[in-house]
């Protein structure tokens, strides 16, 4: 059917990006299969998971349910993108190591940007913020907990 | 304060690092030279006659290679292994002639992308004739409807344990308790779905295979299904695995991909989609029916238990564990029933 | 689950939008949030020839404050209005109801339009909608039209909105009355999940404490989201006691027509109705007193 091309402009984790994408390509297939950023991840390509999760002008978005097309003009962070400049771990990155917040990783990428995201808008979250925050995204591995008291952790390190 | 060095410590994990940083490598991360992507076609009916499968307009579609289906596939593959005896039970990735169960795979598409697979695998042509179906345990065990008629019945496993005296326990009963306990099918979905990627060298004649996989006797099994020596199917177990659970079996997506990796001498992705791991039929757990009846006297309450368990595992069986507990009698039965999952919408 | 290929165009204006409805017709759908529309179109439910991609226009994301209203653009994000403390006060409705609407991400990128237009029975801003008696602007290549929000919803996932129109605004009433309370409630599975079933209520009152205003609904028990205007006009004059209270709840759990499915029984969800009603009733009356 449409074999148009779109070109297309995005800030991906600080560098401009250009590409020319069929209007179809999901933003989650074109950051791994074109960009190679295969950190964030596929889990359900129908928005309820979370694994897609990434950062469009620094805002928790689902990636799967939106089109490379749409990124045109915008910012766009992945987990690769929370590193320190140095490539050193971040502070909420630390943390999950520190509470074991992960086993598989898949869920993984998807919860740091829903936390980061929570963290860069309200560093001083309550227990109930830090959930709603992390609401979005599914883990079958850990129940959570972890999870929350990484988010927790991160947040009382950071002054 | 712990006298050990390792146990009771606070220790982070060794992998945890790279999981955090987004350097994982999972079946999906893997991209290979020249790698083509599969898509299936599944059947929405629980059990039918194949009568035909046209396959041009697929094949016509952009950026398609080839479509597969059983009739070329069931030929030059051998069965998955049942884990039973039950020679006369026979599986493969691809349906032969009739479907057993809503979501059993009767043709796959090999093209440049996912997405034009999944275009060409919606101009495939299935004739169906339905035929009866039978999903209930209890209703599989009358053998009114046989799943697999060369088989002779549903009763694929059929096995007695028996610890103390139970009859003489019954006998002996001034009261007899017996409830029924039934549970349906299960699935653990995994946030990382099933994914294989396959790759034959012709010149070695080595099959490479990078999975999401967690269970023994995986190259094996592979190995045989497509006839080759056992040290001829080479798994990469450093790839990442994003959970499983349970349910991650894969030789059928793994035997289907390797197969056509040789077939086309190009490497082959599948990946599962979430629509593909709910609807996947036979990577479920089992549907369960269990009685239990237990004698008691006056004295002694629990003096002894027949515990019958009789569990579907779907179309065709992968070896189950009947396990129960107590000095009982219980007896426990496999019946082989098809699968129905809600049929599919595309 | 890959969608099937479209064209897409990214208009720039309501006009450019509006004359791509009119030239392709229901081959096109516009794209705003995407959040119910992308699932159904990588499961294929949905394979629209055009996409329009209404994102970009700016005049389409605002929060316009009038003297009895808040004009909201269709695709101001659930998250803006959601963070919006002015709106928040004025129409305090809109930000109870979206702390039960979907997730951060969802909401970020989701728009009030959008949730709207796609009509869902049991979703939380067309109950709002319904029982504050918005109103719906609706912009075509032939002009524009303005609907009430009882016109607006026909069916489940359904409007009257025509093939060749877009969604421009939505004025949200605000009650110039002192003391009014407003409360929304739902039982849902999970946190997040569509309702189960939902209610809201906004009631004024006088200094006596006497009721001079009153408005409720509820969601997940009929084709549309229901409101009662007749049984709220019986609250009036009152002073808003529990068996009152409990009365009109009872009646719109009477009159309404749920249906079963995997979650609940049509007979749970009228249940859930006349306690979940009574409810945000309540609370809305506890918020009016103590405002």
């Amino acid at each position: 059917m449409s074999a148009t091309l779109h070109p297309i402009e995005v800030e991906v984790n600080g560098k401009k990006r250009s590409s020319q994408v069929p209007a179809r390509l999901s933003l989650v297939d074109w950051l791994r299969d074109e960009l190679r950023l295969t950190g964030t991840h596929v889990g359900c390509e129908h928005g309820v998971c979370g694994a897609c999760s990434v950062m469009l002008d620094g805002e928790a978005v689902r990636a799967c349910l939106m089109y490379a097309v749409q990124a045109h003009g915008h910012r766009v962070t992945t987990v690769e993108g929370l590193t320190k400049p140095d490539g050193g771990m971040s502070p909420l990155q630390d943390a999950f190591c520190e509470t074991h917040g992960l086993q598989c990783g898949y869920c993984t990428p998807g919860m740091l940007i829903a936390a980061q995201a929570l963290l860069d808008a309200n560093p001083r979250p309550t227990e109930n913020e830090i959930r709603e925050a992390i609401g979005g995204n599914l883990c079958r591995c850990t129940g959570y907990q972890q999870i929350v008291d990484a988010v927790r952790l991160a947040a009382s390190l950071v002054k | 304060m712990s006298a050990y060095r390792y146990i009771g410590k606070g220790r982070r994990a060794k992998e945890h690092p790279r999981f955090v940083t987004g350097r994982g490598r999972y079946v999906a991360d893997i991209s290979l030279l020249g790698m083509k992507h599969i898509a299936l076609v599944a059947s929405p009916h629980a059990s039918a006659r194949i009568a035909a499968i046209r396959v041009d307009a697929a094949l016509a579609a952009p950026g398609v290679h080839h479509v597969l289906t059983g009739e070329e596939f069931c030929a030059h593959t051998d069965s998955l292994q049942i884990g039973v005896d039950a020679p006369k039970v026979t599986r493969w990735a691809l349906a032969r002639g009739v479907v057993r169960y809503a979501g059993e795979w009767v043709a796959a598409v090999v093209a440049d992308s996912r997405a034009l697979a999944e275009d060409a695998a919606e101009l495939v042509e299935v004739d169906y004739q339905p035929l009866p179906q039978v999903v209930d345990p209890e209703e599989a065990l009358e053998g009114r409807i046989l799943v697999h008629p060369e088989h002779g019945s549903n009763i694929l496993y059929r096995r007695k344990f028996v610890w103390g005296p139970v009859e003489e326990a019954f006998a002996g009963a001034d009261h007899r308790l017996s409830f029924r306990a039934s549970w349906g099918r299960s699935a653990t979905v995994p946030i990382e779905t099933f994914g294989v990627v396959a790759s034959w060298d012709a010149g070695t004649q080595i099959l490479d295979i990078w999975a999401s996989i967690q269970m023994p006797k995986y190259p094996d099994q592979t190995a045989r299904a497509l006839r080759l020596p056992g040290n001829a199917v080479r798994v990469h177990y450093d790839v990442d695995v994003g959970g499983s659970y349970g349910v991650k079996r894969g030789i059928k997506h793994t035997v289907l991909a390797a197969y056509l990796a040789r077939r086309l001498g190009a490497p082959m992705r599948l990946i599962e989609d979430r629509l593909e791991n709910m609807r996947g039929g036979d990577m479920q757990g089992r549907t369960a029916c269990s009685t239990c009846r237990r004698p008691s006297t006056a004295t002694e309450r629990f003096a002894a238990c027949a515990f019958a368990p009789s569990t579907t595992s779907g179309p065709t069986p992968v070896a189950r564990r009947c396990s129960s507990a107590s000095r009982s009698a219980p007896s426990a039965a496999l019946t082989a029933s098809p699968r129905s999952s809600t049929s599919r919408s595309r | 689950m890959k969608s099937a290929a479209f064209e897409y165009t990214r208009a720039a204006s309501i006009g450019e939008a509006c004359e791509l409805l009119a030239r392709h017709g229901d081959g096109a759908k516009l794209l705003a949030g995407g959040q119910s529309l992308v699932p159904m179109m990588a499961m294929r439910l949905l394979r629209p020839a055009w996409l329009i991609d209404i994102n970009e226009i700016a005049a389409l994301k605002f929060v316009a404050a009038e003297s009895d209203a808040v004009r909201v653009g269709a695709c101001t994000r659930q998250a803006v209005v959601e963070r919006d403390s002015a709106l928040a006060e004025r129409v305090p409705l809109l930000r109870q109801a979206l702390a039960w609407v979907g997730h951060a991400q969802t909401r970020n990128r989701g728009t009030i339009g959008g949730s709207l237009a796609h009509a869902d029975p049991s979703a939380e801003l067309p109950l709002v909608a319904q029982v504050l008696g918005a109103r719906l602007l609706l912009r075509s290549s032939k002009g524009k039209r303005t609907l009430d929000a009882a016109s607006f919803f026909t069916g489940a996932m359904s409007t009257a909105i025509r093939v060749d129109e877009c969604l421009e605004e939505i004025e949200w009433p605000v009650w110039r009355e002192s003391r009014t309370g407003s409360a929304f409630t739902e039982l849902c599975i999970r946190h997040g999940d569509f309702a189960v079933v939902a209610a809201a209520a906004q009631v004024a009152l006088d200094d006596a404490g006497r009721c001079v205003r009153a408005a409720f609904g509820l969601a997940a028990v009929g084709q549309t989201p229901l409101a009662f205007p007749k049984l709220a006009a019986g609250l009036v004059g009152s002073f808003l006691t529990e068996d009152l209270m409990r009365a009109a709840a009872n009646d719109a759990a009477d009159a309404c027509e749920p249906g079963g499915d995997l979650h609940a029984s049509a007979e749970y969800r009228r249940h859930l109705a006349g306690v979940l009603a009574a409810r945000a009733l309540r609370e809305a009356h506890e918020k009016a007193k103590a405002a």
